[in-house]
């Protein structure tokens, strides 16, 4: 009965060190001087996550100043997201191009192709361009992207000003949520309660004692 | 051990002729074969594999919850959806409900009722409206697959998992033996219409039983417990609730238990009891796998746009909702259809027929829910090993086909196997009207039915020959 007991105790054992394991610390969001700062063509684009970035909808705002260090007000502003891992892979296919110009046939998708595997190519661009909106400040861009997946990510802003388009890309490490911790904790706490709820009510087994009769 | 239920013991003369007929056209008892003989009997069966079980199922679950959230990249997901569904249904045919011998859900029940279990009797209302209750949850995770995206959603697979997890715990803490899998679990509710169309036959020899007093399959001894769904081999004519645990096999005294071949469906042929909520489920499934193929056929979305035309609203939840009902109602609506011609010619009520003539459509919907797995687990096969080696940290390599075998051999799998069935659910109609009914009126009962088959056989086949999204 005690090894049933210890036996008993292996899964419940399991799934505490299941939720042990360590969960991915997740990036820091800020305002315009904790944000990420990259410069191109003399303009310094800064992009910050209202909070810290996890997979679905993040509130986003832009600022960008030019060489003089002033705001640029008047620029139209759009968002794509890249995985970083595709980006490479883009990378490589281009050289890969540059090599096999000649070549009469590509490879085609057929059925059955787990392209989705690996980066997606789809997914390349995963939500598509989205536009910002002017914020508040002068030279500020406000927005919403969704994130898809965790991971490694591009955050970039195509950035047109005087009629000229400027790409900026913004590395960025999503990292993972911990709602499935949460997620697990509760069943874990509900199905203990339930079986601490059977202990407390489970019918005790019933003995009589002969001595005290007689 | 305790034992709070007392056994069936009162025992019909019928039952122990149709048992010992049965046996009797069966093939040899495979208890007799050394090797599954005493595997069977050993006491580390069914825990070998009931145990490794519990544990790939612990992994599932930390992966679906904790790992990748896109589903092509989760291993839960794919061992989940890819592997163990699509084998689930090919498994009940070759070995009936086995499968609920080795489900961790079960070996969950069975943990927790050693450790906390009340064994409180199985509420009377379980008992009553079990099967009704099992159609409506297998309805609703349909459903919600569907509206909430329980499949393509490793989180969402988990949470389901999880909430199964959460419901034979419950019902392995306070109720006797597998309550939940016997009367709340969809998934025992369809492997138990499906162990009907099984392969394995598992009984008690009449003449033995017969004079046996002691029901210890039923109670249990000191070398195993009682029959975990409740059956007792004396009186057992069905294979609905028997998942060859052998726990039976090792306390029967008498050597009385055989475990014998049987044709597929033939189980079916002899329903002594139809039962209208039994008879509905199998109506129920063949419109679940219509709307299975119908969400993943290319012509899916100008369907949907059109719902939306129609209804006004563009809310998934009740375009899918209204193509789900229409899905469900046809199978439904038909069988009563062909329920009340033949009402004409038998003179049973519609109900009777419906009941009755329900089971036929249990080995097409078999076939129909196999043919759909199986382009899950051909077409996508691979992606079990590429997740697989992503789980472990190696790299699975870009753009790889997952694909075991070309789309055209796939679907010539499938009109293989949806021609099986169809011919499977003719014959099985054709043998209830015979078991049932003088010649005179064989024929008339079985036309409405045949037709009826057709019907739902050229609408399965017409969905498999159209492309199909995938899972993954």
């Amino acid at each position: 009965m005690k090894k049933n007991a210890t036996l008993s105790l292996f899964p419940i054992i399991f799934i505490i060190a299941l939720l042990a394991l360590p969960v991915g610390v997740q990036a820091d969001g800020g305002t315009e001087d904790k944000g990420i700062i990259q410069t191109v063509d003399g303009y310094e684009v800064t992009l910050v996550f209202e909070k810290p970035v996890s997979v679905g909808e993040n509130q986003i705002r832009v600022f960008v100043k030019d060489a003089m260090h002033l705001p640029v007000a008047r620029a139209d502003l759009e968002v794509s997201l890249v995985e970083a891992e595709a980006e490479h892979v883009e990378a490589e296919d281009e050289h890969v191009e540059v090599e096999d110009e000649h070549a009469e046939e590509q490879p085609t998708a057929e059925i059955g192709t787990m392209s989705s595997m690996s980066p997606d190519p789809a997914g390349h661009d995963q939500m598509g361009m989205v536009a910002l909106a002017a914020g508040h400040e002068s030279g500020e861009y406000e927005g919403e992207i969704t994130i898809v997946s965790d991971g490694d990510q591009i955050v970039r802003i195509h950035l047109t000003v005087n009629e000229k388009l400027i790409e900026v890309d913004f590395p960025l490490h999503v990292a993972k949520s911990n709602t499935g911790a949460i997620i697990l904790g509760s069943f874990f706490a509900v199905n203990v309660a339930l079986v601490a709820a059977a202990v407390v009510l489970k019918p005790k087994p019933v003995s009589i004692d002969l001595s005290k009769k007689a | 051990m305790t034992n709070l239920v007392q056994p069936p013991v009162k025992v019909k003369v019928s039952d122990i002729q149709v048992s010992q007929t049965r046996l009797q056209s069966n093939g040899a008892n495979l208890l007799n074969n050394k090797y599954i003989g005493t595997f069977m009997r050993s006491k580390w069966y069914p825990g070998i594999i009931q145990w490794p079980t519990l544990l790939v199922f612990m992994v599932i679950m930390f992966e679906l919850i904790l790992g990748p959230s896109a589903a092509h990249d989760n291993f839960g997901t794919a061992l989940t959806w890819v592997l163990w569904w699509p084998i689930i249904p090919i498994m009940f045919l070759f070995l009936g409900r086995f499968w609920c011998a080795i489900c961790p859900f079960a070996t969950i029940n069975d943990l927790v009722q050693k450790f906390a279990g009340n064994n409180r009797p199985v509420p009377k209302f379980l008992k009553k409206y079990g099967i009704w209750i099992i159609d409506a949850l297998f309805i609703f995770i349909t459903w919600s697959d569907h509206v909430w995206g329980v499949v393509e959603n490793p989180v969402g697979s988990g949470i389901l998992l999880l909430t199964l997890t959460t419901g034979v715990v419950a019902s392995g803490a306070f109720f006797e033996r597998r309550t939940f899998c016997r009367y709340v679990c969809f998934l025992g509710g369809l492997s138990g219409n499906y162990a009907r169309n099984g392969m394995l036959e598992l009984r008690g020899t009449p003449e033995i039983c017969a004079t046996c007093t002691v029901a210890a399959c039923f109670k249990g001894t000191e070398k195993a417990d009682g029959c975990p769904l409740f059956e007792f081999p004396k009186t057992m004519t069905s294979s609905a609730n028997c998942n060859i645990c052998a726990n039976c096999v090792k306390n029967c005294p008498n050597d009385s238990i055989q475990l014998t071949v049987r044709p597929p469906s033939k189980e079916l042929w002899f329903i002594r009891k139809p039962k209208l909520e039994e008879a509905f489920l199998s109506a129920v499934i063949m419109g679940i796998v219509f709307v299975q193929n119908v969400t993943m056929l290319e012509a899916w979305p100008p369907i949907l746009t059109w719902l939306e035309n129609a209804v006004g609203t563009t809310s998934y939840a009740v375009t899918f909702s209204i193509a789900f009902l229409i899905s469900m109602l046809i199978p439904i609506s038909l069988l009563g259809l062909a329920s009340l011609v033949a009402q004409k010619f038998n003179g049973d009520s519609l109900l009777q027929n419906f009941s009755r003539f329900g089971y036929a459509l249990i080995v097409l919907d078999m076939a129909g829910h196999m043919a759909h797995n199986l382009f899950h687990l051909l077409a996508e096969g691979k992606a079990i090993l590429f997740t697989g080696l992503a789980f472990f940290g190696q790299d699975a390599g870009h753009d790889l086909s997952a694909a075991l075998m070309a789309p055209e051999t796939i679907q010539l799998l499938q009109f293989g196997l949806i021609g099986l069935g169809f011919a499977g659910s003719l014959y099985t109609a054709y043998r209830i009207a015979k078991a049932n009914y003088p010649q005179e009126k064989l024929w008339g009962t079985f036309a409405p039915y045949a037709v009826l088959i057709v019907v739902l056989g050229a609408i399965t086949v017409w969905m498999f020959v159209l492309p199909m999204a995938m899972r993954m």
